[in-house]
């Protein structure tokens, strides 16, 4: 079960939700009346018993459901869709990792180059994964003189039409450049907020792959998109969720 | 009977209590609900020590980790229901003692993956995997890791059976540690890495009973270990299942 609690930052103490092989997952108040969201979190990884070790069949799932019954978490999930690292959610191998990065000045940090952009429609997946994209994530470990750090992950998704159409998606994650930098609320909404192309966050460019992986959706078939999900597969080394926001681009 | 003791480790849990089975086993019902007998694959975790000997092997022993149809009749009864896992070691096998570099374990090549009715068997011996289970003795107190992974079709059931390497039995596996391995591969699906060293045990192996083989539900955890002087001792035990 999820728990609630607190951590300092150079910032302020912050809250943040705990998910261990669990999920976080709220229904819209537009429902599905949008063409274009954008998801973003605020987050840092746990290791495995402080040790530098790669976080192995590891599952990091964004995006939106057709309810909190359709999240990628259930065994087999109605109707949703998102973006998951770092491959589909699907029964990851021991050989599938989260990077561990040593960084610098005790900074660690997981990164990934693998990802997948995913739907499933009555239980059945199908995914896209076209251009390279790395995620990475700060550690929330403080030993080695490191720095409390949040990262940021976006998940960009636009409907080609109300209810039956194509959904595309993109995505932007903090970079190994950030990884010695805290990155804070406001980073997040400025970032959820840019005009165009991929944001610099604290001067440093964020990792992005532009809109351009293709699903199609039939929400009138399989149910209406109205609910945001985050879900992480690892029931070891928790996911530290500090903030959620979406914004309706459209 | 089993009983349950005790243990400090430098790792923690630094108190940690276990199951000592003699010539004992060990069952429990698993909460299937959901399930019921459709799940497809189950993987059975077990953090575990053998008693020391002080330097000799183990003789004509017999650990059966896999499930069986209820707890009345488990694998070791004369009368077993139904009975389905991984066998390492057997009634002729000898565990052989490693003294390690002063943290010693035993090790056993033999095995056999097998059904069992009554005191009927069907097994096969394909592959290789050699168990390496950690000692009670040397300069470390350590729990070592073991994981069985069954896997049911309508007529037939696929084994895996992996063991921590040699050269991790050096080594105390913690509870978090035991959890992170039996976290990989959810599903069955291959090799776990235990202290980042990647287990010992091979592709799935099968038997084809035929149809209707499962119509006694497998649906207890059943654990055996046969030598009465050297004690198994189960300290976690950890199962998943997919549907």
């Amino acid at each position: 079960m999820p728990i609630i609690a607190s951590r300092n930052f150079a910032t302020g103490t912050q809250q943040y939700l705990s998910l261990s092989s669990s999920d976080y997952l709220r229904t819209l108040t537009i429902g599905q009346s949008w063409l274009r969201l954008r998801i973003g979190i605020l987050y840092a990884l746990g290791t495995v018993a402080e040790n530098a070790w790669s976080i192995r069949s590891p599952s990091l799932c964004l995006g939106v459901s057709s309810g909190p019954s359709s999240s990628p978490s259930v065994q087999s999930p109605s109707h949703c869709a998102g973006f998951s690292v770092p491959t589909a959610p699907v029964n990851a191998a021991p050989t599938t990792v989260l990077t561990y990065n040593a960084g610098s000045a005790g900074n660690s940090y997981f990164s990934t180059a693998g990802y997948a952009f995913f739907k499933y429609t009555a239980g059945s997946l199908a995914t896209g994964a076209v251009g390279s994209f790395t995620t990475v994530a700060p550690t929330t470990t403080t030993l080695g003189g490191a720095l409390a750090r949040r990262g940021m992950l976006i998940v960009d998704i636009n409907k080609s039409a109300a209810l039956i159409g194509n959904l595309t998606f993109g995505a932007y994650s903090t970079a190994a450049g950030h990884m010695g930098l805290d990155i804070t609320s406001s980073d997040l909404y400025w970032a959820l907020d840019w005009a165009s192309a991929t944001p610099t966050i604290q001067g440093v460019a964020m990792n992005g792959l532009a809109l351009g992986n293709t699903l199609a959706f039939n929400e009138t078939v399989n149910g209406l998109l109205d609910t945001i999900f985050l879900f992480w597969g690892s029931y070891v080394s928790p996911l530290q969720l500090y903030e959620i926001a979406v914004y309706k681009v459209g | 009977m089993p009983v349950i003791g005790q243990r400090n480790y430098i790792l923690p849990p630094t108190t940690d209590t276990f199951v000592s089975l003699a010539n004992e086993e060990f069952t429990r019902k698993l909460d299937l609900t959901g399930f019921g007998n459709s799940w497809s694959k189950i993987k059975i975790g077990i953090s575990c020590a053998i008693a020391d000997t002080g330097g000799g092997n183990i003789a004509n022993t017999q650990f059966f980790v896999g499930l069986s149809s209820g707890t009345a009749f488990p694998f070791g009864s004369i009368s077993c229901v139904h009975a389905v896992g991984w066998m390492f070691g057997s009634a002729a096998a000898t565990w052989t003692y490693n003294a390690g570099a002063g943290n010693p374990y035993y090790s056993a090549a033999t095995f056999r993956y097998l059904r069992r009715v009554g005191v009927t068997e069907t097994n096969g011996t394909v592959g290789s995997v050699t168990i390496s289970v950690p000692t009670t003795a040397g300069s470390l107190q350590r729990r070592g890791f073991i994981e069985v992974m069954l896997a049911q079709a309508a007529t037939t059931v696929a084994f895996n059976a992996y063991s921590e390497a040699a050269a991790t039995a050096a080594s105390d596996v913690s509870f978090e540690q035991f959890m992170y391995s039996t976290s990989q591969g959810i599903g069955g699906s291959g090799t776990p890495y235990v202290l980042e060293v990647q287990c010992v045990g091979g592709a799935a192996q099968s038997l084809t009973p035929g149809a209707g083989w499962n119509t006694n539900v497998l649906d207890t955890l059943d654990i055996y270990w046969s030598n009465p002087t050297y004690s198994l001792e189960i300290y976690a035990i950890a199962t998943q299942f997919t549907s």
